[in-house]
């Protein structure tokens, strides 16, 4: 790969930042790279939000990165929902940060696509049509797993991520 | 096996380029050529760099198998167009999986005509530069 991406993260009233998070796992707990089953979330409650970034630390030869695109896959379970800020209609520009809520997000409002979006739904400097040129990030990625009362343990949301790079 | 270090010269500052799994030469009207990684000086180059009016053929090399080559022909006056699809699957998960697809055309006229090289190796064509990941499948 020419240039570097990783996804970061993060959390907390100070915003700690984790860069290259190892795992996206959702929990009842405002942490990076939590396990899972410690930190369940119990039936009819929501995840903590997640706070990410594309981070671009390296070029590596390239000109830009573009065209940023999120999706998930699997079966949620139950009648959970997998949602975020991520959208190509109706985009509210960057996100800025707060301490991640297990309430209802204000900031994750729409349903995460189930395929590959057609074109960009996560933004670089507020806008779908951004694009980074020297090392830094994209918008936040606000998002944030919903569960139902009547939701069963084993459920999984998968991400998928993809951008344009041209060198 | 091709071990040179690619370095690309970012207003003084160097950055060090991994090659890929396909890379670009431009071949001009009178021969002479332009290569994305040139191993006899090890200077990395971008597209931008490309002279497009002066510019004949355009090919891609699979750098592991350099017979394995992909080449177009470009119309007076049409543009280059390349760059690089990045999947990242599975995020995060053990089973993460790293692709990427590797596009290349041009532009003329307000038409556009763009390549795709897929991961498996196989090339398709669309004049509209969309394509995407469905149920395990690219559509385009």
């Amino acid at each position: 790969m020419a240039a570097t991406v990783e996804i970061d993260e993060s959390h907390g009233a100070g915003e700690t930042l984790t860069h290259g998070i190892s795992n996206s796992n959702f929990g009842s707990s405002d942490a990076a790279n939590l396990v899972a089953a410690n930190y369940p979330i119990t039936p009819g409650n929501n995840s903590y939000e997640k706070w990410q970034k594309f981070h671009v630390s390296a070029m590596g030869g390239s000109s830009k990165i573009k065209t940023l695109k999120v999706w998930r896959t699997t079966a949620l379970g139950g009648s959970a929902v997998h949602v975020t800020n991520a959208r190509e209609a109706g985009y509210a520009g960057a996100a800025v940060y707060a301490t991640p809520v297990a309430t209802d997000s204000s900031v994750a409002t729409q349903a995460m696509p189930t395929s590959e979006p057609t074109g960009a739904n996560l933004g670089i400097g507020g806008s779908l049509a951004g694009e980074i040129t020297v090392a830094g990030s994209s918008d936040y990625l606000v998002h944030q797993v919903q569960s139902d009362a009547g939701d069963i343990a084993g459920a999984s949301t998968t991400m998928h991520y993809q951008y344009e790079e041209v060198a | 096996m091709d071990n040179t270090k690619y370095i690309f010269n970012r207003e003084g500052v160097e950055e060090d380029v991994p090659l890929e799994v396909y890379k670009w030469v431009a071949t001009y009207k009178d021969g002479s050529e332009l290569k994305q990684f040139d191993k006899e000086t090890g200077i990395f180059h971008q597209v931008g760099e490309i002279q497009q009016d002066k510019l004949a053929r355009f090919t891609m090399i699979c750098t592991e198998e350099e017979k394995i080559k992909h080449t177009i022909s470009v119309p007076e006056g049409a543009k280059i167009i390349h760059k690089y699809n990045r999947y990242v699957f599975n995020a995060k998960r053990p089973d993460e999986i790293k692709l990427t697809i590797y596009i290349f055309g041009y532009k003329i006229g307000g038409h556009h005509h763009f390549n795709f090289i897929l991961p498996d190796g196989n090339i398709v064509q669309n004049i509209t530069g969309e394509i995407r990941a469905e149920d395990g499948k690219w559509v385009y």
